[in-house]
């Protein structure tokens, strides 16, 4: 297991996107499932990463030898449905990897080393940290809906569109909005408005692992595209 | 410095954060379901109006401030290229969301038209891509080749986009957009202002 730079990571999502713009699915995509697969396994994340990468070979076993198969109206929806898929699968996977391998004081810390506003960085540390909070709200108000028999279903809503607004849709902005106050009240108290430039303990520098990873992901960017654009051909 | 009642301090910036959570799972809730499927997918910028009504009306109440808005915008943006969103819908957002910013900020964001008016506004922004679609066809059509979007996705797209597609687009999202505003309008003088939530 290795920590690299927070900005080594946002540099591969940057050539992983570029990848995922310009080279069309293939079997290079395959690759970038392998390189991202080692990428997480290195990073200490072992068996989400593996889950990720089974599913997406069963998801490809089935674009090889089932969808042939199919004709029609289905093949269509089918195609389209995985090939969505398949051009969203490397960057999904690859940020699940980052944001579960990172921690936010780490994040704050490098982009301030890059000077990157306050404007941007704390929204986006928020983002990082609040979309688990929210599924956790949101498991427990829908709790709470269920022994009520109301449920965010088309089927109750139609039935009694008031109710399901005024139970669900209400608890969840109060409960946001207090959440709010909450975490700015926590972050106030530890010196966030510190107008000084952010210090933190944390070592964050480039290192010998983060020039090694970046240069696999280049040099495995710059053979696909050389290859895509037929320069070996 | 910290008390300055124009700019941003951290406290607007970390409820900025929250709130962009919301959009965004506003957005995939109402949106998401359309957006994959190709006949339906004029039909995305509706989906999307629909949920976001009381969140805007909400965060508009919440942290008054010009500028506010527009980091919405920018951090759907951001995420929205980090995960190989089309240019046409990422920009779309960003620009609507600061041209929403400047018509509820020239009431100093209390007059309830001006805000509604905003959120039709910002509605406008996710039809940003489809804008393209119709008025540069051969440049989207490279782009999402390119990106790796099927032949087939684009023929579908092709038979459904004709110009009273267009209109039902457009119109569809505004009356959307003006039902889920007028309902955030209503959740926020019934239940936030009595909550205490918002002044």
């Amino acid at each position: 297991m290795i920590a690299i730079d927070p900005r080594s990571k946002l540099i591969v999502i940057a050539i992983t996107v570029l990848f995922s713009m310009l080279i069309p699915t293939g079997t290079f995509t395959c690759v970038w499932i392998l390189l991202i697969t080692f990428l997480g396994i290195f990073l200490g994340r072992v068996w989400k990463t593996l889950r990720a990468a089974v599913l997406f070979a069963a998801l490809w076993l089935v674009f090889v030898y089932v969808l042939p198969q199919l004709t029609g109206t289905v093949h269509t929806s089918i195609l389209v449905w995985i090939g969505l898929v398949f051009k969203c699968y490397p960057c999904c996977m690859l940020a699940g990897v980052v944001i579960g391998t990172t921690q936010i004081s780490e994040f704050m810390a490098a982009m301030a080393k890059w000077n990157v506003p306050r404007a941007v960085v704390i929204p986006l540390a928020i983002i990082f940290r609040y979309f688990p909070a929210l599924k956790e709200d949101w498991g427990h108000i829908s709790d709470a809906m269920a022994l009520r028999g109301i449920s965010f279903s088309p089927l109750c809503f139609l039935k009694n569109p008031t109710v399901v607004i005024d139970a669900l849709y209400l608890p969840i902005l109060v409960t946001a909005s207090k959440t709010a106050d909450e975490l700015s009240a926590s972050a106030i108290t530890r010196g966030i408005e510190n107008p000084a430039r952010r210090t933190s303990r944390l070592d964050i520098r480039f290192k010998f692992v983060d020039v090694v990873i970046i240069f696999v992901f280049l040099l495995a960017f710059s053979g696909a595209e050389l290859i895509n654009i037929g320069v070996f051909t | 410095m910290y008390n300055d009642k124009k700019k941003l301090n951290a406290k607007d910036l970390i409820i900025t954060g929250v709130f962009a959570v919301l959009f965004l799972m506003a957005v995939m809730i109402g949106g998401g379901p359309f957006a994959s499927i190709p006949t339906l997918t004029f039909y995305f910028p509706i989906g999307a109006a629909l949920l976001a009504g009381p969140i805007f009306m909400l965060f508009v109440a919440k942290v008054p401030k010009q500028g506010a808005l527009a980091i919405i915008g920018l951090v759907e943006c951001i995420l929205g290229t980090l995960t190989g969103m089309h240019w046409g819908l990422n920009f779309g957002i960003l620009f609507s969301s600061i041209i929403a910013s400047f018509i509820a900020g020239s009431k100093n964001f209390k007059d309830t038209t001006f805000n509604l008016i905003a959120y039709l506004v910002y509605c406008i922004g996710p039809m940003g891509t489809y804008f393209v679609f119709f008025f540069n066809r051969e440049s989207w059509v490279s782009f999402m080749l390119k990106k790796g979007t099927e032949q087939e996705y684009i023929d579908k797209m092709s038979q459904v986009a004709t110009p009273g597609m267009m209109i039902i687009m457009v119109v569809g999202t505004l009356a959307v957009a003006a039902l889920s505003g007028l309902l955030g309008l209503r959740l926020m003088r019934k239940q936030f202002v009595k909550a205490g939530l918002a002044a």
